[in-house]
């Protein structure tokens, strides 16, 4: 009798401390977050006053929060869509080759591995006016040379350069396992009926990899939305407040100004955001396939 | 006139191919040549491709600072929270895989969601709880802090691997005389031993790479090599021939791994919606 009881419970026994771990740091923070929200909370103060919902209401009015909105959304649209793009058309081209496929692909998957930090710096080194590597290609070009990242025009534009850099890669394994996966006969039904290769492309392989161009969008969307590292290496929001993200935004005001209790409604308000955007997508889709079995 | 086509279209795939791999390799190999560079050749407004190359800036980065210390925390701080991830991922995706528990869409699909929310925004409450308990700054703290952004990975990673394992085997092992451990530890776990080992690497890369935590959870102690890095780019100078060596350091690692990997990587990366 006690060993089926033993038994019945192993399974939740044997989940227990990781369970434990994901309820202790998911829920415990969003409580709090949610509760300081209506406090102005500050680490060095010693009382916080309870303060209703003036946090969200100055929020609405500053024109910094709406101006993260607007970055965070330009940077999000643009990157994600570049990336798209590149990396399905070289997915296509890298599918069809049919020697020295795998040289290829390790090669250009080494941006995915890099520290965002990194890259940042690196990028931020090569962006500089004076010895920046890029300025000389600009300048082959027949352009003159420009500070990128302090030129308000073009900070975001350079910002959202290096996102591309890093994770269009990401973008093309995922479609290019997604384009392995297609079988032949759709594509010989399609050659038979006299179908273009474009033809073939828009009516084949795009339906085909629906699911996976979904994933792979959905994927690269979150992670634009949480961009932090990049921005701390290159332009740390300015200049003026260009590259001024959400993300930042929240970092900015709690652990710079020590509005924490600020800092807190910004991302009560992004987590609104993104959970919204999330069950939006995730009831036009069965994402993971789960459940099979249960 | 069809080959003809064919071979032209070749030299086209093959050009774009190799302009695309320029684009993507040019700022790694610029970082590893400026890392090779004195302060002269690293400063000057045509580049100079060829140089006497020095290890001056490795030699400042490992003996005069701390780069090495940083170097060292990074690889405990990642190893440890891998070690921990994995096993408590697999904690929660046998069971999840092998017996019909109830509400296992919900459990799985709202630790996904974990993985979805912006680090930005769990930062604050922990950073506060941390130091109400004494967490900032130490090992412990960042260890803890990795192993919850990993496990989701790791149990969705491993949830795929577990499902795929036919049960008759397990059946047939308890048969034989195993009791459940036994059976989970001779039997299974050689079985999804490519499971475990691309969830653990890639755990490790995410935990090696990460910036945001570490800066705000650690300080003078547990310094680890992403945030050391930034040290190097203060306000009134900025070493870019250390800081490239420094860079160079972080990425080979992680750099070996992802050729090793590259096929688990798909999966890995994409939690297993799309299989690699």
């Amino acid at each position: 009798m006690r060993n089926l009881k033993l038994q019945r419970s192993g399974p939740y026994l044997v989940m227990a401390p990781g369970m434990l771990l994901l309820l202790l740091f998911a829920i415990y923070p969003f409580i709090f977050l949610f509760v300081i929200s209506f406090q102005e909370y500050s680490p060095i103060q010693a009382v916080k006053p309870f303060i209703g919902i003036d946090n969200y209401a100055q929020l609405f009015q500053d024109h910094n929060f709406w101006n993260a909105i607007k970055v965070t959304a330009i940077f999000v649209i643009s990157t994600v869509g570049l990336e798209f793009m590149i990396g399905l058309a070289l997915a296509v081209v890298l599918n069809q080759l049919k020697l020295g496929q795998r040289i290829f692909q390790s090669i250009i998957l080494i941006p995915i591995a890099m520290a965002p930090t990194v890259v940042g710096l690196m990028f931020r080194f090569m962006m500089n006016e004076q010895y920046g590597v890029f300025n000389y290609f600009v300048e082959l070009l027949g352009f003159s040379r420009t500070a990128w990242l302090s030129d308000p025009q073009l900070a975001l534009p350079a910002l959202i350069m290096t996102d591309v850099w890093q994770w269009t890669p990401f973008m093309m394994i995922i479609l290019l396992a997604g384009l392995k996966g297609i079988p032949d006969e759709p594509y010989e039904a399609a050659s038979i009926d006299g179908a273009s290769a474009w033809q073939s492309f828009r009516y084949v392989t795009i339906p085909q990899l629906s699911r996976i161009i979904f994933i792979a969008l959905l994927l690269r969307t979150i992670d634009a939305f949480r961009i932090y590292d990049t921005i701390y290496m290159m332009t740390k929001g300015g200049p003026i407040n260009v590259t001024s993200t959400l993300s930042w935004i929240v970092y900015d005001k709690g652990f710079k100004f020590l509005e924490f209790g600020y800092g807190a409604a910004i991302s009560v308000v992004m987590l609104i955001l993104v959970v919204t955007i999330l069950m939006l997508v995730l009831r036009k889709i069965d994402l993971f396939e789960t459940g099979g079995k249960s | 006139m069809s080959r003809l086509a064919n071979k032209s279209s070749l030299t086209w795939q093959y050009t774009v191919v190799i302009i695309a791999m320029l684009l993507f390799l040019f700022p790694v190999v610029w970082m590893f040549l400026t890392s090779l560079k004195n302060q002269t050749d690293a400063f000057t407004t045509i580049p100079k491709w060829t140089f006497p190359a020095t290890l001056d800036n490795y030699k400042a980065v490992l003996l005069e600072r701390d780069f090495l210390l940083y170097l060292g925390n990074s690889l405990i701080v990642a190893g440890v929270s891998t070690v921990f991830a994995v096993i408590l991922g697999s904690g929660i995706a046998y069971p999840y895989a092998r017996y019909k528990l109830k509400g296992a869409k919900d459990v799985l699909t709202w630790i996904l969601t974990l993985r979805i929310i912006p680090p930005i925004v769990t930062i604050l409450p922990i950073y506060l709880l941390f130091s109400k308990i004494g967490l900032l700054d130490s090992y412990t703290g960042l260890i803890l802090m990795y192993t919850f952004m990993n496990i989701p990975l790791t149990t969705w990673l491993l949830y795929g691997f577990f499902k795929d394992v036919p049960g008759e085997i397990e059946e047939s092992a308890l048969v034989d005389g195993c009791n459940r451990f036994t059976a989970f530890f001779r039997v299974i776990f050689p079985i999804i031993g490519p499971g475990l080992i691309s969830a653990g690497l890639l755990s490790f890369i995410f935990a090696w790479n990460e910036f945001l935590f570490a800066n705000i959870l650690s300080g003078p102690n547990v310094r680890t090599a992403p945030v050391g890095l930034n040290e190097y780019a203060t306000p009134v100078s900025v070493l870019w021939g250390q800081i490239a060596a420094a860079g160079t350091l972080i990425i080979v690692p992680i750099a070996i791994i992802t050729l090793i990997l590259q096929r688990k990587m798909v999966s890995g990366l994409t939690m297993g919606a799309v299989k690699g």
